[in-house]
C-alpha cells in the first residue's frame, strides 16, 4: 500500500465516510444491462434460494422463491421465465462472422453485461452456468444459457472487463471506506458509506450496524435465511418462506443504490478501448457456439498452452490498461509514482525550433526517492504528450530528469500539445513499450507432458 | 576443515545428474525417470554440479542446451562451461552479446553460430522464441538443462524451448522467490496454470520426473543452515563446522544515537551470527527513512570496526564494503539506502531487492525486514521467497533492521485472502510461520538490540 492510500483510508476513517480513490470510472457500464440477484444454502454451489432479475436502477422484472433449493428441476421449472428473459436478451446481442486471416473471425456491434452483487456471486454464477451446461436432462435451453453466462464469466480477469460487474469491488476500487477489505466486500456497507458522502457527520455507528445486518454475497444468512428455508423445505410446504423474497428485494435495493453511485462517476477513456477489445474478445468466444462455423477441434496439449497463451494476453492488457488509466486519472498517476513508475516534477519546458523541426525539452526536478530510469517512456498525464527520458542525474536532495519530445526521440509523441505546456507540476507515468510478439502455442504437445499428447492418433 | 560428511554425500550426489545425462538408467534416485529435478538449498553449489555434469555429457559426445531465467544466470553458466574447458556458444539478444566474449565462449545472436555447437547456453526465451523461428539452425538437443528452474514459469516460450530436447533436468531452489506476473492474482486454477514454475506444471501434467536433492549448504555458517528448515521442509546441514567460521571486530569508536546501537548489534551478530536491530514505533509505510538510516549506521559501523572474518575456503580476509548485501524489498527502500549511505560516505556495499541477491553470497548482509511497516500481513512482503533469499546470502553474520511495529503482524496468524488450491501449501501462512520462526531464534538467543 502506498503513503497516498494510507493517507486516504486515515481520512474516509476520521470522517466516516468514503474517499475517492480514483476520479474516473474503470469499468464501462452498458445501458442495456442485466442484474441478477440471487441466493443460494450455504455449501450448495448448485442450489438456488431464490432469484431477482431485470434491468439495474428498475424494478425486477421476475423476482422466484424455489420452495426447495436442492430439487434442481423443481428449481429449474421456476426459474423458466428468467431463463426465457436471459436467453432473449442474449440472443438480442448478434454476432457476425467475418474472414480472418486464421479461418473465422466474428464481431460484433455491442456485448452483453451482467451485474451481480460481488465477486462471491460471479463464482456462484459460474458454478450454475457449469451445472447448467452438463445436465442433459434440463435440456437444451439450459445447455445453452450455461453457455452464454460461461462465455461472460470467463472473461472477469481481464482488465477492466465489463463482462461481469461486481458491484461490491467495483465501489471498494473507487472509493476508500476506511475499513478491512472482508467489510469491504459486503456490497450493503459499501453502499452505506457511499450514502453518507452527501452527509457531513458521515455514516454513524447505528447506520453501519444496520448496514452490516444485511449479507449481499450469494450465501445468504446462514441464520436468517437458510434456517427457514431448509424447514420449509424439510417440510415440503410447497412454498418458499416470504423472508426470501424479502431478502431479495432488500439487496436489489442496495443493488440499485451501488448501480447509481457508480454511473455517476465519468468512465475513464482507457476503460472504453479496452471494452471495444473485450467485445471482440467475446465475439469470438460465443461465434464459434452460437453459429457452429469455425470452430476449433480442441486438442488435448493446448490446455495448458491456450493458458499461457491467456496469460500473455491478459498480462499485456492489465500493462496497457493500467499505463492508460494512470495517464487520465491523477490519483491513479500518483499511486504509480508511488510505486517507482511515475513520477510528479515541477518542469521548465523548451521548445527548439530549427527549419521546419521542433524539439521539446523538458527539464525537471522532483524530490521523490524513485524515479523512472535513463531512457523511459513516460507520458504526461492529463495530454497527450509522450517524452523520452534523455538523462538522470542526481542533486543534493532532489533528482534531475530531462526529458525530449519531437522526432529525434524515439516513440515520443504529442508534440503539438507538448509545445502548449507551460512550466509547472505535471505528473509523469512511465508508458510500457512493445516488445517482441508472444509466441504462438506449440502444436506438439513438449516431451514433459506424455499425457497430453498434441499428436493424432497417441494413446 | 568442512564436515567430513557432508562433503563425501556432496560428493556423492552431486555427481549423479552427471550420470543420468551420460546414461539415464543411472543416476540414483533420478535412475529410470525420463526427465530429473534437482532440488537444491541455497549455497548447496547446485550451479557447479550443473556444469560439472554438462561438461560430462559433452566430453561424451551429448548434444546439450543449458536455459536459465536471466541474462546474467546464461552469462554466468557459459562462463563456468568455459572455464572448465568445454566450448559453448552464448545464443544471445543483440544487445545480451558478449564483446569481447571470455576465451571458450562464442557469443553471438545469430542463430545459425549454434549449429553443430556442442553447448548452447541461452535465455528460456530466448530459446523458445529460437525453437519457433530459427528451429533449423537450433537443430535437436540430446538433453537440455534449465538453471534456477522454479523461476522460470511455463509461458509460451517456455513451452516452445522444451521442444529442442527429449530430456530435461530442471536444476534450481525451490525455495526461492516465486515467478512473477504483472496480474494481481493468478485467473488459472489447477493443473493448467501457466503462472507456475515449469518444474510444477511438468510434475502436474504427469511428467515422469526423477527427484534429487542437495540438503546441504556450503555458504551459511553451522548456526545458519537450521533456520533454512522452514523454507524446504527438511532439515538442511551446513558444511561448515562451527570452528571453520570466525569474525573479529576491531575497536569500537564512541557514538551515540543510532550508531551506537547498530555497533552494539553489528558486536552482536558477530557473536550469534544474528542480530536485530529494533527501532521503536511503527511507520506509516514500508519505504521509512529512519529504517533506511538505521541500515546505513549498520554498514558504516561494520565498516569502521575493521572487521576480519575466517572460513575454510579464503582463511583470514578482512571485510571490504563490496563483502556486505544490504537486501530491501522494494525498489523504493533501496534508493533510501543508497541516499542513507551516500550520506554516511559508505561506498561500494551492494544494494538490490531480495530478488537481486539472488545466486549472490557475502560475508556480512544487512536485512530490512520486510515486515517493517507494514499496516497487516501481506502476501508480498511475507513472501516465504523473499525471505529465504534474504536468511541465505551470508557466510558469516547478518543483521536484521526494523520497527517495533512489525511485532504486531506475527502477534497472531495472518488470514489468507483466499484457500489454497488442494495439495498446494498456503505460502501466506508458511511465510508468516518462518518470519516468526526467525525472529523468535533471534529473540531467544539474545540477539535482539533495542536502538
Amino acid at each position: 500500500m502506498t503513503a497516498l492510500r494510507e493517507l486516504v483510508a486515515l481520512d474516509s476513517i476520521r470522517t466516516s465516510q468514503a474517499v475517492p480513490v480514483r476520479s474516473r470510472r474503470s469499468v464501462v457500464l452498458s445501458d442495456n444491462a442485466r442484474l441478477i440477484v440471487f441466493y443460494q444454502l450455504a455449501g450448495n454451489p448448485y442450489s438456488v434460494i431464490g432469484v431477482a432479475y431485470g434491468r439495474p436502477g428498475q424494478r425486477p422484472d421476475h423476482v422466484v422463491s424455489c420452495p426447495d433449493p436442492l430439487d434442481r428441476d423443481a428449481v429449474a421449472a421456476r426459474l423458466v421465465p428468467l431463463r426465457d428473459g436471459l436467453l432473449d436478451w442474449f440472443a438480442s446481442h448478434r454476432v457476425r462472422a467475418v474472414p480472418s486471416p486464421t479461418g473465422h473471425g466474428y464481431e460484433a456491434a455491442a456485448m452483453p453485461q451482467l451485474v451481480v452483487t460481488g465477486v462471491g456471486a460471479v463464482e456462484a454464477l459460474d458454478d450454475l452456468a457449469y451445472m447448467w451446461r452438463y445436465t442433459p436432462s434440463l435440456g437444451p435451453d439450459w445447455e445453452r444459457l450455461g453457455r452464454e453466462v460461461w462465455a461472460l464469466t470467463d472473461l472477469r480477469p481481464w482488465a477492466a472487463q465489463g463482462a461481469v460487474v461486481p458491484l461490491a469491488q467495483a465501489l471498494s476500487e473507487h472509493y476508500d471506506f476506511g475499513i478491512s477489505a472482508p467489510e469491504a466486500a459486503k456490497l450493503s456497507v459499501g453502499v452505506a458509506f457511499c450514502d453518507a458522502m452527501s452527509t457531513p457527520a458521515g455514516l454513524s455507528p447505528a447506520q453501519l450496524a444496520l448496514a452490516e445486518e444485511h449479507e449481499a454475497g450469494p450465501l445468504g444468512r446462514p441464520d436468517d435465511l437458510d434456517a427457514p428455508v431448509w424447514e420449509a423445505a424439510l417440510a415440503r410446504r410447497g412454498e418458499a418462506p416470504a423472508v426470501v423474497r424479502r431478502t431479495l428485494l432488500e439487496t436489489w435495493e442496495y443493488c440499485n443504490r451501488a448501480w447509481g453511485h457508480l454511473r455517476a462517476i465519468p468512465v475513464s477513456a482507457a476503460a472504453t478501448a479496452e471494452a471495444d477489445r473485450l467485445r471482440t474478445t467475446w465475439a469470438w468466444r460465443v461465434g464459434a457456439d452460437r453459429t457452429g462455423v469455425g470452430q476449433v477441434r480442441r486438442r488435448a496439449l493446448p490446455a495448458l498452452a491456450s493458458a499461457a497463451g491467456t496469460l500473455d494476453q491478459l498480462e499485456a492488457a492489465q500493462e496497457r490498461f493500467q499505463a492508460a488509466y494512470a495517464l487520465e486519472d491523477l490519483m491513479v498517476a500518483a499511486e504509480a509514482a508511488g510505486e517507482g513508475k511515475g513520477a510528479r516534477v515541477d518542469a521548465s519546458v523548451t521548445v527548439t525550433r530549427a527549419n521546419r523541426r521542433t524539439t521539446i525539452t523538458l527539464d525537471c526536478r522532483t524530490d521523490q526517492p524513485l524515479v523512472p530510469p535513463e531512457g523511459a517512456l513516460v507520458g504526461v498525464a492529463g495530454t497527450s504528450v509522450k517524452a523520452r527520458v534523455l538523462a538522470v542525474t542526481g542533486g543534493p536532495g532532489a533528482w534531475q530528469l530531462t526529458l525530449g519530445v519531437g522526432s529525434d526521440y524515439e516513440g515520443s509523441s504529442g508534440i503539438r500539445t507538448a509545445e502548449h505546456l507551460r512550466n509547472g507540476h505535471y505528473w509523469f507515468v512511465v508508458v510500457p513499450e512493445g516488445g517482441p510478439g508472444p509466441l504462438p502455442p506449440p502444436v506438439v504437445a513438449p516431451p514433459t507432458h506424455p499425457r497430453a499428447l498434441g499428436g493424432a492418433g497417441q494413446p | 576443515m568442512p564436515n567430513p560428511a557432508i562433503v563425501a554425500a556432496a560428493n556423492a550426489s552431486g555427481a549423479l545428474l552427471g550420470d543420468w545425462l551420460l546414461d539415464p538408467s543411472r543416476g540414483g534416485s533420478l535412475a529410470g525417470h525420463a526427465h530429473a529435478e534437482v532440488s537444491a538449498v541455497a549455497g548447496a553449489g547446485k550451479t557447479h554440479h550443473l556444469t560439472a555434469a554438462a561438461s560430462r555429457a559433452v566430453g561424451a559426445g551429448a548434444r546439450v542446451l543449458l536455459c536459465a531465467f536471466t541474462n546474467e544466470q546464461v552469462i554466468s553458466l557459459a562462463e563456468r562451461l568455459a572455464g572448465g574447458g568445454t566450448q559453448v556458444v552464448h545464443y544471445a539478444a543483440q544487445r545480451e552479446v558478449l564483446l569481447p566474449a571470455p576465451a571458450g565462449v562464442t557469443s553471438t545472436n545469430n542463430p545459425a553460430d549454434c549449429r553443430g555447437a556442442r553447448a548452447v547456453a541461452c535465455t528460456a526465451y530466448k530459446a523458445g522464441s529460437g525453437h519457433h523461428r530459427h528451429a533449423s539452425d537450433l537443430g535437436r538437443f540430446d538433453v537440455g538443462l534449465v538453471d534456477e528452474a522454479y523461476q522460470v514459469r511455463t509461458d509460451r516460450t517456455a513451452l516452445w524451448m522444451l521442444g529442442l530436447a527429449g530430456r530435461w533436468a530442471f536444476v534450481g531452489d525451490s525455495g526461492q522467490i516465486e515467478v512473477f506476473t504483472t496480474l494481481p492474482s493468478s485467473p488459472f486454477l489447477g493443473p493448467s496454470d501457466p503462472v507456475t514454475s515449469i518444474v510444477d506444471s511438468a510434475r502436474e501434467q504427469g511428467a515422469d520426473i526423477g527427484r534429487l536433492e542437495f540438503d546441504w549448504t556450503w555458504r551459511l555458517p553451522a548456526h545458519g543452515a537450521p533456520l533454512l528448515a522452514p523454507f524446504y521442509d527438511m532439515r538442511v546441514a551446513s558444511a561448515a563446522l562451527p570452528a571453520d567460521r570466525e569474525m573479529v571486530l576491531g575497536p569500537a569508536q564512541a557514538a551515540r544515537g543510532i550508531a551506537r546501537a547498530a555497533n552494539r548489534a553489528v558486536q552482536a551478530a558477530a557473536g550469534l551470527g544474528w542480530a536485530f536491530l529494533e527501532l521503536p514505533g511503527e511507520a506509516l509505510d514500508p519505504a521509512d527513512g529512519a529504517v533506511a538510516e538505521a541500515v546505513a549506521a549498520v554498514v558504516a559501523g561494520a565498516l569502521g570496526r575493521g572487521i576480519s572474518v575466517r572460513c575454510e575456503r579464503h582463511g583470514w580476509r578482512p571485510v571490504r564494503p563490496a563483502d556486505i548485501g544490504v537486501a530491501v524489498s522494494t525498489n523504493a527502500q533501496r534508493t533510501l539506502v543508497e541516499a542513507a549511505l551516500r550520506t554516511a560516505r559508505v561506498r561500494g556495499a551492494r544494494v538490490a531487492t531480495y530478488n537481486g541477491h539472488q545466486g549472490l553470497e557475502y560475508a556480512l548482509c544487512v536485512l530490512w525486514h520486510p515486515a517493517s511497516g507494514l499496516g497487516e500481513a501481506d502476501a508480498f512482503y511475507l513472501d516465504m521467497g523473499r525471505l529465504c533469499v534474504g536468511v541465505s546470502r551470508h557466510r558469516h553474520a547478518a543483521v536484521v533492521v526494523g520497527r517495533h511495529g512489525l511485532r504486531r503482524i506475527f502477534a497472531d496468524p495472518p488470514l489468507s485472502p483466499e484457500a489454497p488450491w488442494p495439495g498446494r501449501a498456503d505460502r501466506l501462512l508458511g511465510g508468516w510461520r518462518a518470519h516468526a520462526a526467525l525472529l523468535d531464534h533471534i529473540d531467544s538467543t539474545g540477539g535482539t538490540i533495542v536502538a
